[in-house]
């Protein structure tokens, strides 16, 4: 087990009094595996993601519960040690590359500076592995799209470009918030074979956030339905598609 | 829009709505003037700055002469001069006919050090000793006006640059800390400014030069200078950053700055920073100009840069009688300088913030066409 959640609860604190946004959530994600999780607006399910990586701002708080990542309990570790995880061992896919991306730096320099952060390669080396991950994203004519600027480049290659910075400090985890949300759908299907594909090569377990319960039946091993910031049902994907027990899922269901 | 016009990268553009200003422009080669000359003081002046001859005090003006009193022409040349008091014991300088000095280019002067690491003598322009050559007259010592200026420009225009060098490092930095933090640390910075803000600038700068010692040297002194005025005009464009900076750090690319593992100051200087950058270049060139008068002001009332270095405020100082200002009024060449310097940072601030704003970039050009 690569990643386990036990009681996660997060409370927003603010004058108005405080508020439950994600009540015990837990569930765990396996090595190699894709874990869908699916939930309406407001579910929770970016919190999630977000309170993984301790990256909640405060008026968000982790209220109670245990994340455990590789034996060690995330909640325990130190600022320089959670830092050293966070784009390393735990990387992260935002939905909007545009807004997740520096406007002012170029593509290329974006990524070599997860390398300075996450290596200890060389000048020369950073270069080549830039390139190296662009290419294993597959994006065409890497050297082109490492001078370019984010608004230079098409939504689907921002998004690859997203993934190639992601991986950049090779990850064990990677956490896609709404990965394939902005993208048409034809794209949307080739960056989702693209995270299987990635998930053999390189071994990685994902999480996948979405609302889209369409993809996690097709690209996933293992769902999540959340609702209300709780989890409503969990299981193996083809067990919850074929016999949806919670009425909310079979709602997601009939969306489809 | 046509494909020319697309082709255009931001730096383009903004450089081509430069160029239309032409005054602007101008001011920005004339500027570069001033810091060539300063740059190259010792070759560009016939005297260092400290080479005086008493019998000249207050000399005017060397005229240069290219005819001969027989009406033929020469090569430039000036007369000698010696000074006579006349009946209100007011000296006059007549030139004496009898001794001529031919105006000689590239000749050996005074010793200076290129760049502070070869010794050299090679000056522009001189002439002869004993004749001395007055550009722009002299001053109560004989010493040349000319010469000190261009010397005095070494100060003046380089005291504002590393000033705002060093005051914009401490604004952007406590700027970008207060406004990315927020919460406590945010006011415990903003209080601080605020404090210095509060003082009148120019009394704080007295109080503050009164706490050098004495014994500090010329060097020394102006490093104490610097960095005074840079303690002291840091706190307003720390105000003006930490809001930017209010605003930059909801955005999204912070947070996934931080999802990178970048640390906090590294998100601050290399997320954040970046992106005040054309505030800070115009602020910047807008503010310089208060250094430098910050400077001629303290020099102007002795605090400043002591004699025998020239700056352009101690050089005015020579000027602060009356009879000075009657009889040698070319002591007051320097207040030009410092007036020119001051107008075209502010002239080149204006158009570099007109063309550096993509927003009024457009309504420009739409109201010219």
């Amino acid at each position: 087990m690569l990643l386990n959640l036990e009681n996660l609860c997060v409370r927003v604190f603010s004058e108005q009094g405080e508020k439950s946004i994600v009540h015990g959530v837990s569930f765990s994600v396996d090595e190699q595996q894709i874990l869908g999780l699916v939930g309406g607006s407001g579910s929770g399910k970016s919190t999630t993601g977000l309170a993984i990586l301790r990256l909640l701002i405060p008026p968000l708080v982790v209220t109670e519960g245990k994340i455990i990542f590789q034996n060690q309990d995330l909640f325990a570790l130190g600022q320089d040690d959670m830092r050293r995880l966070r784009g390393g061992a735990i990387a992260m896919v935002f939905q909007e590359p545009l807004y997740a991306f520096n406007p002012v730096f170029t593509i290329g320099d974006q990524i070599d500076e997860v390398l300075v952060c996450h290596t200890s390669l060389s000048r020369s080396q950073r270069k080549k592995r830039c390139l190296e991950l662009l290419d294993l994203t597959e994006i065409p004519d890497p050297v082109r799209i490492s001078r370019s600027y984010p608004h230079q480049l098409s939504g689907g290659l921002r998004q690859r470009a997203m993934m190639a910075q992601a991986l950049a400090g090779n990850p064990r985890l990677l956490i896609a918030d709404e990965p394939t949300s902005n993208l048409d759908v034809t794209i949307q299907a080739k960056i989702m074979n693209l995270f299987v594909k990635l998930k053999k090569e390189l071994a990685l377990s994902i999480i996948l956030i979405t609302h889209d319960l369409g993809l996690v039946q097709h690209f996933s091993d293992s769902v999540v339905v959340m609702k209300e910031g709780a989890i409503v049902e969990q299981g193996k994907t083809n067990e919850v598609i074929q016999n949806p027990r919670h009425p909310y899922t079979r709602e997601l269901m009939r969306a489809l | 829009m046509n494909k020319s016009q697309k082709s255009l990268s931001q730096f383009q553009l903004a450089l081509r709505q430069m160029k239309q200003n032409r005054f602007a422009v101008f001011c920005l080669w004339l500027l570069g003037l001033l810091y060539f000359s300063a740059i190259f003081a010792d070759i560009l002046t016939p005297y260092s700055y400290e080479n005086e001859e008493r019998d000249f005090a207050y000399a005017p003006a060397s005229k240069i002469h290219c005819l001969t009193e027989q009406g033929q022409f020469s090569r430039p040349f000036i007369y000698g001069s010696a000074a006579h008091f006349d009946q209100n014991h007011q000296r006059i300088y007549v030139e004496n006919l009898q001794e001529k000095y031919p105006l000689r280019f590239f000749v050996k002067g005074d010793e200076y050090k290129i760049l502070g690491l070869f010794s050299c003598s090679l000056r522009l322009f001189s002439v002869d000793a004993p004749g001395r050559i007055y550009l722009w007259g002299a001053d109560s010592r004989g010493r040349d006006l000319y010469s000190r200026v261009i010397y005095g420009g070494r100060i003046s225009l380089s005291i504002g640059l590393i000033g705002v060098l060093i005051s914009y490092s401490i604004g952007l930095l406590v700027g970008g800390i207060a406004g990315f933090y927020g919460g406590r640390t945010d006011e415990v910075l903003m209080r601080i400014c605020e404090m210095l803000m509060m003082f009148p600038g120019f009394y704080l700068l007295l109080a503050l030069r009164a706490v050098v010692p004495p014994s500090f040297n010329s060097v020394q002194v102006y490093i104490a200078i610097v960095v005074i005025l840079s303690f002291i005009y840091w706190a307003g464009l720390a105000r003006v950053i930490r809001g930017m900076c209010l605003s930059l750090r909801e955005r999204e690319f912070v947070l996934a700055a931080k999802a990178m593992g970048l640390s906090d100051l590294q998100i601050i200087v290399k997320h954040i920073l970046p992106h005040t950058l054309s505030y800070s270049i115009v602020s910047i060139m807008l503010s310089i100009p208060s250094y430098i008068l910050a400077e001629s002001g303290l020099s102007l009332v002795g605090l400043g840069i002591q004699d025998p270095y020239a700056s352009w405020g101690n050089l005015l100082s020579e000027s602060m009688g009356i009879v000075q200002i009657r009889f040698c009024p070319w002591i007051l060449i320097p207040g030009i300088f410092i007036f020119l310097t001051v107008m075209c940072f502010n002239v080149v601030g204006d158009a570099l913030r007109d063309c550096l704003d993509p927003h009024l970039r457009g309504e420009k050009r739409e109201s010219c066409c």
